[in-house]
C-alpha cells in the first residue's frame, strides 16, 4: 500500500492453515490497474474485491466477528490506509486516532494510540449498537467491549530481539522461506512484479509471525499474549507476573511525600566528556550488565519479592559509613548491601549529580558538578560515597533513612525459563538477576565454542536472557506514563523541598504497573558509584579518562606513560573489580571491550584512539600504516535525527569504506564518513574540518517522522484541506521536518513588511516525498501555515 | 532551509555546557562547574523524557515538558527582585530582564505569573547577570546619594533640583532613601560634581 490506497493483499488463516487469500483495490483505481490486478488474482486463485468488500466481508465479518488476530508489519500505517475518515480519539485514548473503516454505524471504529516508533496501542472501539442482552442485564451481566487482537510484527520483533527491523531485514534475520525484498516501485505505474512483491510481503509477514510467535511462546510468560507486548518492558513485567509477584504499589500504600522524597534523589546514568577535542590513546572498558549487577550487589531482588518495605532513621549509621568507607571498603561486596539508604545533606562544594539547564535550551541535563545549596537536599548514600571518592570531602549528613525489604510475598511461584528444566528458578530462594547473568554467561561460553546453526540458536538464547535481565532490573521500576487530557484537571504536587501545593494542568503522570522508585534511584545511584570508583582508580593509577557513559569509561593514556605501562595499569584497574563479582563464574565485572583488539579476531590489542566532542559525541579509531583513521566505534548523538543524505549506492568519493560492518561501528555510512573527516582533520594537523566532501550535503537537512497523533497531523491541515481524503496525509503517514536558517529573522526584517517583523524562527515541515525538492514545494511552518510562501522563497 | 553542511557546521566542535572549558573554542580537560542551588527556587519537573522521540526528530517542543511551577514566586526570589528594583528601578530592571514592567510589577506584588520553561531559564540567566552588576551599581548609586545630600546641604534643595532637572519632591526622596536613584540621575550627579569646586 502506498500513501493513498491503490490495492492491498490479505491472507485469512485458521490455526495456521491458509483458508483464503485475496487482493482488494481502491474504488477509484485506474481501469488498467484494476484489469491487471484481476488477471493476477485469477491466475493465482486469489479472491478479488473492492476495499469496501474487503472491510465488510473479511475485516469485520471474519476478522472482528471471529475474534481473529490481525497481524501486520507496521500495522498502524496499514490500518490508516484502509480508513475512510479519522478523528481524534477521546477518553483514555486521547492523543490517539479513531479510524472509521465502514460507513455502517454498527461497525466499530479502530482506535490507535502511538506509544513509540515501534509500538502503538490498537483496539476496536465500542460499536454503535446495544450489545447487552436483557436477560443478561437482569442477572447483572454486561457484555464487555470486544477490543480485538492486533499484533504488529515490528513491535513484537523489537521486544524479542531488542533491535530495529524492517520487514526485509526481519525476514532475513529469521531466515523465513519467503524473503521480503526492497523495491523502488512504490507510487509508480503498476506492474506484475509489484503485485508479486505485495503478495510476497504478506506471505513473508505470515512466516515471520509464525517464527516470532514460536519464540514468544517459548518464553512461557503467564497471562501475556503477543498482542499485549509493546516493548521489552512488557516482557519484563511478564516475567514478574509469571513469578506471581505482586507490584509494590499493590502491597503497600506509601505516603505521597515519601514517593516525592525518593524521586527527588533519582538521576539517570552519568554521561560526560573529560578530554575534548584532543586525540588520546584509550582503552574502552565497560561494566558487565551494570544494572543487574548492582541489583545483585545491593540485594534489590528481595525488595521486588517483598511484601512492602520499611524505613527507619539511620543518621548515625550513615555518618559512620560515610566517614569510614574507603576504596578498600567499597571493594567489599557486603558494603554494597548497606547502600539502601537515602541521605539528606547540606551540599557545600560536594560533587553531586546536578540536573540543570546548562546550555539555556530549556532542556535540563545531568552533570556531576560541585554543588552548594542554601538548604538541604536528598541524595542516595551511593552518591555521597561517590562525592567523597571524587573530591576527598565527605558531604555533611543531616539525616538518613535506611530502607529494608518486608517479609516475602505469599504465593510466589517458580518458573522455568524457555522450557529448560535446568533453568528453573524459585523467586523466594534465589536472586533472579544473579541467575540470569550466570545462565547467560554459560550460554555465551557454549556459543563461542559452537558454530553454524548451533551458534545461532545459542546466540538467540543468550540474547533472550540478556533482555530478561535488562527488562526486569531497571526501567519498569521507574515507568511513568504521561497522559495528556483534553480538559485541565486539578493536580496535587508533592515534592521534597516544601509543602505540597495544587495547580491545574493537562498532563497527568501515572506510575507504571511495577513502579518502585526506590529501586530505580538505588540502581542508578550505585551505577554512578561504580563509575566514580573507576574514575578514582584511574587517577590513583596515574591515568586519565576521556569520556564515560552510564556503564563505560574510556581510560586515557597520559603522554608521558608508555603503552606497555598504560596497559598494565588498566589491567590493575580491571582486576580491582574482581572482588566485586557477585556471580558464580570468575572474572572482573569491568571488561575491556572488543573494540580494543584487532579487527581480525586474534584478540591481539591494537592502539585505540579517541576523539571526543561532548557528552555522548565521540569516535574511537585505530590509525593505519598510512596515518589514516580506521573507525571502530562512533556515536550517532546529534546526528541520528537526520535522514541519510546519501547511502552506499552513491558513496562519498575519496573516502575509505568502513573497515567493519557499520552496525559494529554503530553508525550509518554518512555518519561514519563525517566522523572520519573530523578525525582525519586532526591527524592531518588541521583545526578546520572541511565538511564539503559530498554534493548531497549541500541539500536541505531533513528529518522524517510519522504523523502519529492528531496534534502532529494538524500541522498539515492547510495541505489536507484542499485535497480529497484519498490524497491527504493520513494518520501515521510521514512528514518531513526541515531546519530554518539561523539568520531567518534577519531575512524577514529585510523583507520590510510590518507583519513579518513579529515572526519568530519557523519550524518548517512538509508532507513526505522521496524527492526533497518536491517536498519543499509543499513546505509550511508547523505553527503558522500562512508562512508557507515565505518559506518557499 | 539549512543544508546538511550548515546543520553540521558546528558539530565537530559542539560545546559541552555541563562543564567549564567546554566552549566551542576550548579543548583539553573539562572542569566541573560550581552550582549554587537556592532550594526554594528549585524547579519541579516530571518525566524528563516525555515525547522524547517526537522531539528527537522534530525539534524541541517546550510544551512537551512536564513541569510543576510553584504558585507565585519563591519568597527569596521576590525579595531579590525588590532589592534589585531598589538599585535599578522597575523600568531598567524590566528592560534588563526582558520582561514587561507590568509583569515585573505583578511579580513584586506576589501575583502568579507563568513563564514558559525556556523563558524562565532565560530569566534566571539574565537575573544572574543583573545580580553581578548590582553590587557595582549599588556602590555608584550610594556615591550619588551622598553627593546629592552634600549638594543639597550646600546649595539648597530647589537649586540642586533645577541643576539636575529633577522634580524637587523626587530629589528629596532620593536623598532620604525613599526613592531609588536611577542610572541617568547618577550620571547627571557625577557630571555636576565635576563642576563643583
Amino acid at each position: 500500500m502506498g500513501h493513498a490506497l491503490r490495492f492491498g493483499v490479505y491472507q485469512l488463516r485458521q490455526a495456521g492453515t491458509l483458508k483464503e487469500a485475496g487482493i482488494f483495490h481502491a474504488p477509484d483505481i485506474d481501469f488498467k490497474d484494476k484489469e491487471m490486478l484481476e488477471a493476477y488474482a485469477r491466475a493465482n486463485q486469489l479472491e478479488f474485491m473492492t476495499r469496501d468488500e474487503f472491510v465488510e466481508d473479511v475485516f469485520f465479518e471474519k476478522g472482528y466477528a471471529f475474534r481473529a488476530t490481525i497481524v501486520g508489519f507496521n500495522l498502524p500505517f496499514d490500518l490508516s490506509r484502509l480508513a475512510i475518515s479519522h478523528a481524534a480519539a477521546r477518553g483514555n485514548q486521547f492523543g490517539g486516532f479513531s479510524l472509521k473503516l465502514s460507513e455502517h454505524k454498527w461497525r466499530p471504529r479502530v482506535q490507535i494510540k502511538h506509544l513509540s516508533r515501534k509500538s502503538a496501542m490498537m483496539r476496536f472501539a465500542a460499536p454503535f449498537q446495544w450489545r447487552h442482552s436483557r436477560s443478561g442485564l437482569k442477572r447483572g451481566r454486561k457484555q464487555p467491549v470486544e477490543r480485538g487482537s492486533f499484533v504488529d510484527l515490528n513491535t513484537l520483533a523489537t521486544a524479542l530481539f531488542s533491535r530495529s527491523f524492517k520487514l526485509s531485514t526481519l525476514s532475513k534475520f529469521l531466515k523465513v522461506p519467503t524473503q521480503k525484498e526492497d523495491t523502488d516501485e512504490h507510487g509508480k505505474a503498476l506492474t506484475h512484479s509489484y503485485i508479486q512483491y505485495a503478495v510476497d510481503d504478506v506471505q513473508a509477514s505470515w512466516e515471520c509471525y509464525g517464527q516470532l510467535l514460536a519464540r514468544f511462546q517459548a518464553l512461557e510468560l503467564r497471562d501475556l499474549g503477543p498482542h499485549d507486548v509493546y516493548s521489552e518492558a512488557s516482557l519484563g513485567k511478564g516475567y514478574l507476573n509469571s513469578f506471581n509477584i505482586k507490584p509494590w504499589r499493590d502491597v503497600q500504600t506509601c505516603p505521597a511525600s515519601m514517593v516525592a522524597l525518593i524521586l527527588s534523589t533519582y538521576f539517570g546514568g552519568r554521561s560526560e566528556v573529560r578530554i575534548r577535542l584532543q586525540r588520546r590513546q584509550v582503552v574502552l572498558c565497560d561494566f558487565l550488565s551494570m544494572y543487574p549487577t548492582v541489583c545483585t550487589l545491593m540485594g534489590l531482588w528481595w525488595f521486588v519479592v517483598a511484601d512492602g518495605m520499611t524505613w527507619r532513621d539511620a543518621t548515625e549509621d550513615a555518618k559512620k559509613l560515610l566517614r569510614e568507607t574507603t576504596l578498600a571498603e567499597i571493594q567489599r561486596q557486603d558494603t554494597w548491601r548497606k547502600l539502601t539508604v537515602l541521605v539528606r545533606v547540606k551540599p557545600d562544594r560536594d560533587v553531586f549529580p546536578v540536573r540543570a539547564d546548562y546550555d539555556g535550551s530549556g532542556q535540563p541535563t545531568i552533570g556531576a558538578n560541585y554543588l552548594s545549596a542554601d538548604g538541604s537536599l536528598w541524595f542516595t548514600l551511593a552518591d555521597c560515597l561517590a562525592a567523597k571518592l571524587l573530591s576527598g570531602k565527605e558531604p555533611e549528613v543531616l539525616e538518613a533513612l535506611v530502607f529494608e525489604p518486608g517479609p516475602l510475598q505469599s504465593g510466589l511461584q517458580p518458573i522455568t525459563l524457555s522450557g529448560h528444566a535446568a533453568r528453573t528458578i524459585d523467586p523466594s530462594k534465589e536472586d533472579f538477576y544473579k541467575r540470569l547473568i550466570e545462565w547467560r554467561q554459560e550460554v555465551k561460553r557454549a556459543r563461542d565454542a559452537a558454530s553454524g546453526a548451533e551458534w545461532e540458536t545459542l546466540d538467540a538464547e543468550q540474547n533472550a536472557l540478556k533482555i530478561a535481565a535488562n527488562a526486569t532490573s531497571y526501567g519498569i521500576f521507574v515507568e511513568i506514563i504521561v497522559e495528556e487530557v483534553s480538559n485541565k484537571v486539578r493536580l496535587r504536587v508533592h515534592h521534597a523541598t516544601g509543602e505540597p501545593f495544587e495547580l491545574s494542568g493537562k498532563k497527568c503522570e501515572k506510575p507504571g504497573r511495577y513502579f518502585h522508585p526506590l529501586l530505580a534511584t538505588l540502581i542508578t545511584g550505585a551505577a554512578r558509584l561504580m563509575l566514580a570508583t573507576a574514575e578514582r582508580l584511574v587517577a590513583d593509577n596515574g591515568l586519565e579518562w576521556a569520556f564515560c557513559d552510564t556503564d563505560s569509561m574510556a581510560i586515557a593514556k597520559p603522554e608521558v606513560t608508555g603503552r606497555a605501562e598504560f596497559l598494565e595499569r588498566v589491567d590493575n584497574i580491571v582486576r580491582w573489580f574482581v572482588d566485586l563479582n557477585p556471580y558464580a563464574f570468575e572474572g572482573s565485572i569491568l571488561k575491556v571491550e572488543d573494540v580494543n583488539f584487532r579487527l581480525d579476531d586474534t584478540k591481539a590489542p591494537e592502539p585505540l584512539y579517541c576523539w571526543c566532542v561532548s557528552a555522548k559525541r565521540y569516535a574511537l579509531f585505530n590509525i593505519d600504516e598510512h596515518g589514516k583513521p580506521v573507525l571502530r566505534k562512533a556515536s550517532q548523538h546529534g546526528l541520528g535525527h537526520l535522514r541519510a543524505p546519501y547511502d552506499d549506492k552513491n558513496p562519498a568519493k575519496g573516502l575509505p569504506a568502513p573497515a567493519t560492518k557499520l552496525s559494529n561501528i554503530g553508525v550509518e555510512l554518512w555518519q561514519h564518513d563525517l566522523w572520519w573527516i573530523i578525525v582525519e582533520a586532526d591527524l592531518g594537523g588541521s583545526t578546520d574540518v572541511n565538511l564539503d566532501y559530498h554534493e548531497a550535503l549541500a541539500r536541505p537537512a531533513v528529518s522524517r517522522y510519522g504523523a502519529t497523533s492528531p496534534r502532529l497531523l494538524s500541522w498539515l491541515d492547510g495541505y489536507n484541506s484542499t485535497r480529497s481524503y484519498a490524497e491527504q496525509v493520513k494518520p501515521f503517514g510521514f512528514l518531513l521536518a526541515f531546519l530554518a536558517k539561523d539568520d531567518f529573522i534577519t531575512e524577514v526584517v529585510l523583507d520590510g513588511t510590518e507583519a513579518s517583523r513579529t515572526w519568530t524562527k519557523p519550524k518548517p515541515i512538509a508532507p513526505y516525498h522521496k524527492d526533497t525538492r518536491e517536498a519543499l514545494l509543499q513546505v509550511r511552518d508547523r505553527k503558522d501555515q500562512r508562512r508557507q510562501s515565505h518559506l518557499r522563497n | 532551509m539549512k543544508t546538511y553542511l550548515e546543520a553540521l557546521e558546528s558539530y565537530p566542535r559542539s560545546a559541552e555546557a555541563k562543564f567549564l572549558n567546554g566552549g566551542e573554542g576550548d579543548c583539553g580537560v573539562t572542569e566541573r562547574r560550581h552550582i549554587y542551588a537556592y532550594v526554594e527556587e528549585l524547579q519541579l519537573i516530571g518525566k524528563g523524557a516525555n515525547r522524547w522521540e517526537e522531539q528527537f526528530f522534530l525539534g524541541v517542543d517546550d510544551e512537551a515538558a512536564v513541569t510543576y511551577p510553584k504558585v507565585g514566586l519563591p519568597q527569596s526570589l521576590r525579595e531579590e527582585f525588590q532589592h534589585l528594583v531598589e538599585i535599578f528601578g522597575q523600568r531598567v530592571l524590566a528592560d534588563r530582564l526582558s520582561i514587561a514592567r507590568g509583569t515585573l510589577s505583578k511579580l513584586l506584588r506576589g501575583q502568579t505569573v507563568r513563564f514558559g520553561k525556556r523563558h524562565l531559564s532565560q530569566l534566571r540567566r539574565q537575573l544572574a547577570e543583573v545580580r553581578a552588576d548590582a553590587d557595582e551599581s549599588a556602590a555608584t548609586r550610594e556615591r550619588a546619594r551622598a553627593a546629592i545630600a552634600d549638594l543639597i546641604a550646600r546649595e539648597g534643595l530647589q537649586a540642586v533640583a533645577a541643576k539636575l532637572d529633577i522634580n524637587v519632591s523626587n530629589l528629596s526622596k532620593m536623598a532620604r532613601r525613599r526613592r531609588p536613584i536611577c542610572e541617568a540621575v547618577a550620571e547627571r550627579v557625577s557630571k555636576l560634581e565635576r563642576y563643583v569646586p
